[in-house]
């Protein structure tokens, strides 16, 4: 069902087929010249037309036209071969007759006269999975073959062939289809079979299909036989998961103007959507990996930009130097690692985003335009946020958010751990006697949250590290080590439990203590870098002092809230789908 | 009459013995007056019988025996075991005064073939000089010919003529023309290997028609051009073309070129970097260090500059991050081919 369209369109004639024009210019010569070979081997990727040319092939030798281009597809020959009932082609699957008793048969079988064509044509595909035996017994007749008999072996791992037979065959390489290629062949059927299709559904199908036209007509396939009207986007993303170029090229923008909440809101929006996460990494790192691309003065080849998305590529890369975008790549390269068997999946590329937008690497260079927004925009609302929760803390939210030295109650943890019964017994107790020291934090600091990836449980282990990346140590109170985050979010995830009982037992092993406590703060992108430059013992203007208005009032946004909540932090009457309790994650 | 055929080309002696098959009549029925005997197993008498039997229908019997002739000489073992030459001490010949007899009884028989009978010897190897068959071909120029085939040595100044030479009658043959950086890419990429030279001339004549071969249509068609391509990405990083570098990578990958390949070959292009950086840094001229490291010197000269760019360190630190990368691949840490495309543009900066 799903090969019945590939199966319809395949090219009839070396005209007609797309991409390979290596390929196609070669053997119509030939052809003409009546040079044939007889064995021949065409390597590639698979869904490149390797089958489909061999096919070709074997009915241009054969055809019975007087004159003009063959294969005519009118005589007899012709005919037989396009239904199938040409003798004189014998089509073998390696992968299912690969030992040598399949072999000798074929051997014996070679040696008779065609039956009506003049050339009997074997196509062998994924020759490859031959075995070494059935190899030997095919080089022996590849050694000398019959007049009258072509070989034409297709395989998409040519080095898997002895290098015995490839020197005995003529061979080409067939490459990947270009994109505007596949996604003008996508049109073409889909308007002779009357099925509708939106250009950038037809573009999407296209991408997802990676250079194979197989399965790009067989994804319109699929699709076209769902019933629906016809096929759009959002189908396409429905059934492939597979993310259009505009809401990644929208994403990319929020990172060049640095605006996390909306980057933050976008990668909410499309996870509601249904796109799983891991994918969206995936195609954010392709975008990217274009942009790089872009940058470096080439078009983009992964995505299937038009016009107007190239002209915004071309914008982004312009704002953005090589080593944001490897960065960038790294960020999202850690962030696809962690996705897999996370609780959280969207966490790890939440936390990407904020680190790029938040922590941009230090421009050396008056190089600006790069990250032009440093500030958060004004949160529309300074309001508290009313979501807090009603128990106890009559404070409004925003008061741990300001990292003033409220040290008279050093780590009493905020609403968020209300909703976990054990409230961490080790931080309750104030059994500090101020043995840390900041200089000693600075200094073990990289090596602590660069070893968090040897603990277990490793998922969460890694989530800690890839917070902690984002933050930095401010200072410490007793034995409490204030770290500063740039947003909410982070900061509610780092004190709950069992990742803050992880990131502590790190921690105090790091600087060699009997015991430590982290707490988190939500600080301005200028504190933190301030905190930043003092560990790494950078003179910086600005000291980490508490600024007011610095405060970030993300607590306020819907988006952090929604993913509060979907964290499971607060009691809200409106239950979240997914109420993941803490305790999952406790070791 | 017979032919002997010696040589290491068997490509020119598959020729040759084609063109004997083609000149006594049509395939079918040629093909049903062939015996073809391993060399190693037949016997004098099988190979006798074979010789005398009558054609059936078509004019003449065509007997076929691989590596025969060069048993008698064993040029390999003189060397190896006891230096007297000769065939009498053979360990590996139990019966080493049949051994002699057969050669003898062969050399009396062969004079004498039937005239309908052609007995064809292919030997992969040279038969010397001295050898009493070729002697015997000296005596008999109407009862016997012999042929030798030898491959061309690219590695000498004559070979690399002759090559060329061989390169550009062919492609005339086949009614092409070739300029002269497409015969030298086509000896650099596939030496001596006639048989592939052939095929490889037989696409691009088809390919270019009227027009001649040139550099272009050579890395367009020829497989092995990959190897090529991606010296070009590494001649482009060394010179942080960035640009350059990522294009011609996407077209790799483009072409099917699995990245782990893609990575093998840059692996051994730096490891071949830092080889004669280091040879040079001790002094040795560069035709020196083509003939140590064992390199074409036409494909060492295109490399020096890149050698010689920077310093030995950052050639080397380049090639560890390579192999670096390369591991957190095959662990899954990156994609394949992502990772290469950040690795280039990293190693452009
Ligand atoms: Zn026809």
């Amino acid at each position: 069902m799903a090969q019945a369209l590939y199966r319809k369109w395949r090219s009839q004639t070396f005209d007609e087929v797309v991409g390979q024009e290596h390929v196609v210019r070669t053997l119509t010569s030939a052809l003409a010249q009546g040079r044939i070979a007889h064995a021949y081997l065409f390597a590639g990727p698979r869904g490149t037309g390797k089958t489909t040319m061999a096919r070709l092939l074997a009915k241009a030798v054969n055809c019975l036209a007087e004159d003009g281009p063959k294969p005519c597809n009118q005589c007899a020959v012709c005919q037989a071969l396009n239904e199938g009932r040409l003798l004189d082609l014998i089509e073998i699957d390696g992968a299912s007759n690969r030992g040598i008793d399949e072999v000798r048969t074929l051997r014996e079988q070679v040696n008779f006269s065609p039956n009506v064509a003049r050339y009997k044509v074997y196509i062998i595909d994924e020759v490859h999975m031959l075995t070494p035996e059935a190899f030997n017994a095919l080089l022996k007749t590849l050694e000398e073959p019959p007049a009258h008999v072509i070989f034409v072996l297709a395989t998409t791992e040519v080095h898997k062939l002895p290098p015995t037979i490839i020197s005995r065959c003529q061979r080409f390489d067939f490459r990947r289809i270009p994109l505007d290629l596949i996604v003008g062949r996508l049109r073409f059927i889909a308007d002779a079979e009357g099925i509708k299709a939106d250009q950038d559904a037809l573009e999407l199908i296209a991408r997802s299909a990676t250079g194979s036209m197989r399965d790009a007509i067989s994804l319109l396939d699929q699709l076209s036989s769902y019933g629906s009207d016809s096929i759009t986007r959002e189908l396409v993303q429905a059934m492939l998961g597979a993310v259009s170029v505009e809401p990644l090229a929208d994403l990319l923008d929020d990172v060049v103007q640095g605006d996390l909440k909306g980057a933050l809101g976008l990668v909410a929006q499309l996870v509601d959507q249904g796109l799983d996460p891991r994918q969206l990494t995936a195609e954010l790192l392709d975008y990217v990996r274009d942009l790089l691309q872009v940058k470096a003065g080439n078009p983009p080849s992964l995505t299937a930009a038009g016009a107007q998305t190239e002209a915004r590529m071309r914008a982004q890369a312009e704002a953005l130097r090589v080593e944001d975008l490897l960065r960038l790549s790294r960020l999202l390269t850690q962030a696809s690692l962690e996705i897999k068997g996370n609780i959280l999946p969207q966490l790890p590329l939440e936390l990407a985003l904020t680190e790029a937008i938040v922590k941009p690497e230090a421009a050396p260079a008056p190089a600006q335009s790069v990250q032009p927004a440093q500030q958060p925009k004004p949160a529309p609302r300074p309001a508290p946020a009313p979501a807090a929760t009603p128990r106890q803390e009559p404070k409004p939210q925003p008061a741990p958010q300001e990292p003033q030295p409220v040290a008279a109650q050093p780590r009493r943890e905020q609403p968020a751990a209300a909703s976990a019964p054990a409230a961490a017994p080790a931080s309750t107790a104030p059994a500090g006697e101020g043995i840390v020291d900041l200089d000693a934090v600075h200094h073990r600091w990289d090596e602590f949250v660069e070893n968090l990836r040897t603990r277990t449980p490793r998922t969460l282990a890694l989530s800690v590290q890839a917070l902690l990346r984002s933050g930095a140590p401010l200072r410490v109170e007793g034995d409490v080590v204030v770290v500063g985050f740039p947003s909410e979010f982070h900061r509610h995830k780092a004190n709950e439990n069992a990742a803050k009982a992880l990131a502590e037992k790190a921690l105090a092993e790091a600087l060699g203590v009997a015991h430590c406590a982290i707490r988190g703060v939500v600080v301005s992108p200028q504190e933190l870098k301030a905190a930043e430059a003092a560990r790494a013992g950078k003179k910086y203007a600005a000291p980490p002092k508490p600024t007011p208005n610095a405060a970030v009032s993300e607590a306020t946004d819907p988006v952090i809230q929604y993913a509060t909540n979907d964290l499971g932090a607060v009691a809200k009457p409106i239950a979240p789908e997914k109420p993941s309790s803490v305790e999952e994650e406790t070791p | 009459m017979f032919y002997i055929f010696d040589g290491d080309d068997d490509f020119s002696r598959d020729e040759a013995l084609a063109a004997l098959k083609a000149q006594l009549g049509p395939a079918d029925i040629v093909s049903l007056n062939t015996s073809v005997f391993d060399g190693a197993s037949v016997s004098l008498d099988e190979l006798r019988h074979a010789c005398d039997s009558i054609p059936f229908f078509g004019d003449a019997r065509l007997v076929i025996v691989n590596g025969l002739l060069a048993r008698f000489h064993a040029p390999g073992r003189k060397k190896a075991g006891a230096a007297e030459p000769g065939e009498g001490e053979d360990a590996d010949e139990p019966a080493s005064g049949a051994h002699k007899e057969y050669r003898t009884r062969l050399l009396e028989y062969l004079p004498m073939l039937p005239d309908t009978t052609r007995l064809v010897f292919l030997e992969s190897v040279l038969l010397p000089s001295k050898s009493p068959f070729v002697a015997l071909v000296a005596q008999h120029p109407d009862k016997g010919r012999r042929q030798a085939f030898s491959l061309p040595n690219p590695r000498s100044r004559d070979g690399l003529g002759e090559l060329a030479a061989w390169i550009r009658t062919r492609a005339k043959a086949k009614g092409a023309r070739i300029d002269a950086p497409a015969v030298d890419a086509l000896i650099d990429l596939i030496g001596n290997d006639l048989r592939l030279l052939d095929s490889e001339l037989e696409k691009l004549a088809a390919y270019c028609g009227e027009s001649p071969i040139t550099l272009a249509d050579v890395r367009q068609l020829v497989p092995l051009a990959r190897e090529a391509v991606v010296w070009d990405l590494i001649d482009a990083i060394a010179q942080k073309r960035l640009r350059a570098a990522l294009d011609t990578l996407r077209r790799l990958l483009n072409e099917g070129e699995p990245a782990l390949r893609i990575f093998g070959l840059m692996v051994s292009e730096y490891r071949l970097l830092i080889q004669a950086r280091t040879l040079a840094d001790q002094g040795y001229t560069d035709d020196r260090i083509a003939t140590r490291l064992k390199v074409h010197p036409w494909r060492l000269r295109q490399r020096m500059d890149a050698a010689r760019r920077g310093s030995a360190e950052s050639l080397k630190a380049t090639y560890r991050l390579l192999l670096q990368t390369d591991t957190e691949i095959k662990t899954g840490v990156q994609e394949p081919e992502a990772a290469l495309e950040f690795l280039v543009a990293n190693l452009c900066r």
